[in-house]
């Protein structure tokens, strides 16, 4: 067996791992990468839906802060004047019940929350 | 040690780990092709428009013989008197706009060896992957005495356009005290909540002008969608105008006769003043002449991708599809058009498809004031779409009339934003 693999027992041995071993580190950052691109890409798939109802154009004179006022507004928001960080925040609170909805409390509850998460990136970026 | 067996080692690992992780790390190229849709509705316009979108390098032409779509979605407010039909009226220009080629035509036959579609001109249009957009086609051969003679007076009104004109004609022309029946078929039809919606906003219209009137609902089936909400909100509204009746009532529908004016039940026979028969469906033409559709009479598919399981390269979504969970409804077609959309421009370009969620949300208006919906989450699962358990449901029932009208407004944002996205 040794003789198979010389590089193990001689002097190339240390060399031989850390190369491995930046090797497999260069791999896994790829991986992350790929990773991090398929959560992207189902989010983005994801988030697809919501234009349905939230199409810029629905925003029929509400401005941002009508919007944050919460479960008092009583139009369906253009999501693309939200930030990333209160549509995650409105999503989780109607997730968790918090914040009182007629479908969107409904509906939230079928993502986890690092879906949500994802998907509140891609939106808030759009 | 030798470089080689170094770099063996190495390359052993890489694979294994990228095969581990169990990515696609396929190459991605610039995607290119010929997509042809076959249908201009909610589904064949998002997708031919999302598809545009995503990969301008691909040509997508779109197969709808109409110069303009009628909506099915709002067209009981039609009916209801309550609507103008011009207002349900879009054209597709939109999708010229984004350089979607539209073929006036009809697509006759579609040849899944060849990638080929024919068109009722004899021409045919060459794919590389075909999105099959029809609709449905109502079935003319299962209700004794109901063809489309006999529709033009005991209109369905199930294809939005002149059918619905023609069921407000009806209604408006009615002496008050007169007797209005709408037949409903058996699970799987277009838009399950649609025939009480109508119910509903037909007897608001009576209730202000023809008050001594009657709506009676012949049933093929015991349940129906938001069935607790609707039967609460009739009483409350209407009193006792509306009348259901379901299979275990004897009131399936078993033939109608469009010249004396009856339908017939398992138990009865019924004399209407208007009659609104729901004929049961199926997948749209084009769709059944490729066996395209199975014995079903709707098309089976592959849920992540919507791809036929009978055909490769043949997507199918909206009504047509066989959806599981899903209903067949304008936001569905809508939602499942643009996820279609999406994997076909990452197979395209080499890509593997992608796993996504999808919603759908149906409103319901019981008067012009009062909205009810059902909203579903749903996952692909191998041939499934299947309902994500704790998510979605219906309306509450105890809520107050602030809450109805909230949700009546909703719905008309609805369809203001989807119409826009859609086809403007």
């Amino acid at each position: 067996m040794r003789k198979d693999l010389p590089g193990f027992a001689g002097g190339h041995s240390t060399r031989l791992i850390s190369r491995v071993l930046a090797v497999s580190f260069c791999v896994s950052c790829l991986c992350q990468f790929v990773y991090a691109d398929d959560l992207l890409a189902q989010a983005r798939a994801n988030v697809s839906a919501c234009s349905s109802c939230h199409s810029g154009g629905m925003g029929s004179g509400k401005t941002r802060s009508d919007v944050m006022e919460g479960s008092g507004a009583k139009t369906m928001v253009p999501l693309n004047t939200l930030s990333a960080a209160s549509i995650e925040q409105s999503l989780l609170q109607f997730r968790s019940g918090e914040r009182e909805g007629t479908v969107m409390n409904r509906l939230a509850r079928g993502y986890s929350k690092s879906e949500i998460a994802a998907m509140a990136q891609v939106l808030g970026s759009q | 040690m030798t470089h080689l067996k170094r770099r063996d080692i190495v390359k052993g690992l890489l694979l294994a780990m990228t095969a581990g992780v169990g990515h696609g790390c396929a190459t991605t190229k610039a995607p290119s092709g010929r997509v042809v849709v076959i249908g201009g509705g909610f589904a064949g316009m998002s997708c031919a428009r999302t598809l545009k979108k995503l990969s301008p390098t691909v040509a997508v032409t779109l197969v709808e013989p109409k110069q303009s779509y009628i909506a099915c979605p709002f067209s009981n407010l039609v009916i209801g008197n309550q609507r103008d039909i011009a207002s349900q009226t879009f054209s597709y220009a939109g999708a010229v706009a984004d350089g979607v080629t539209h073929i006036r035509r009809t697509a006759v036959a579609i040849d899944p060896g060849a990638h080929k579609v024919t068109l009722d001109d004899g021409q045919s249009v060459g794919y590389d992957r075909l999105v099959l957009a029809p609709g449905i086609s109502l079935d003319f051969d299962v209700l004794p005495g109901y063809d489309e003679t006999a529709a033009n007076k005991m209109p369905h009104a199930w294809q939005a356009g002149a059918q619905t004109a023609l069921l407000a004609r009806q209604l408006a022309a009615m002496d008050d005290g007169g007797t209005v029946v709408i037949s409903v078929p058996e699970n799987p039809y277009r838009c399950p909540p649609g025939p009480y919606e109508r119910a509903s906003l037909i007897a608001n219209y009576l209730k202000s002008h023809k008050p001594k009137s009657k709506l009676l609902i012949l049933d093929s089936k015991d349940r129906f969608s938001k069935q607790g909400l609707f039967t609460a909100a009739w009483k409350s509204e209407f009193g006792d105008l509306i009348e259901w009746q379901g299979l275990k009532d004897g009131a399936r529908v078993v033939s109608v006769d469009s010249k004396a004016m009856t339908l017939t039940t398992d138990f009865d026979v019924i004399k209407a003043d208007v009659a609104n028969v729901i004929p049961p469906q199926r997948a749209g033409e084009v769709a059944r002449l490729s066996d395209i559709a199975n014995a079903s009479g709707w098309c089976p598919i592959n849920a992540a991708t919507f791809e036929s399981s009978l055909h490769a390269d043949v997507h199918v979504i909206g009504d047509a599809a066989i959806a599981n969970a899903m209903p067949k409804s304008a936001f569905a077609a809508n939602t499942q058009a643009k996820l279609c959309a999406l994997q076909i421009a990452r197979l395209l370009s080499g890509q593997t498809p992608v796993d996504s969620k999808l919603i759908n949300t149906c409103y319901s208006l019981v008067t012009p004031d009062y909205g009810i919906s059902v909203a579903g989450v749903y996952k692909p699962e191998g041939d499934r779409w299947l309902e994500i358990e704790g998510a979605g449901g219906v309306s509450p029932s105890a809520a107050s009339r602030d809450v109805r009208r909230v949700e009546a407004q909703y719905a008309r944002q609805w369809y203001r934003s989807i119409t826009q996205e859609v086809f403007a």
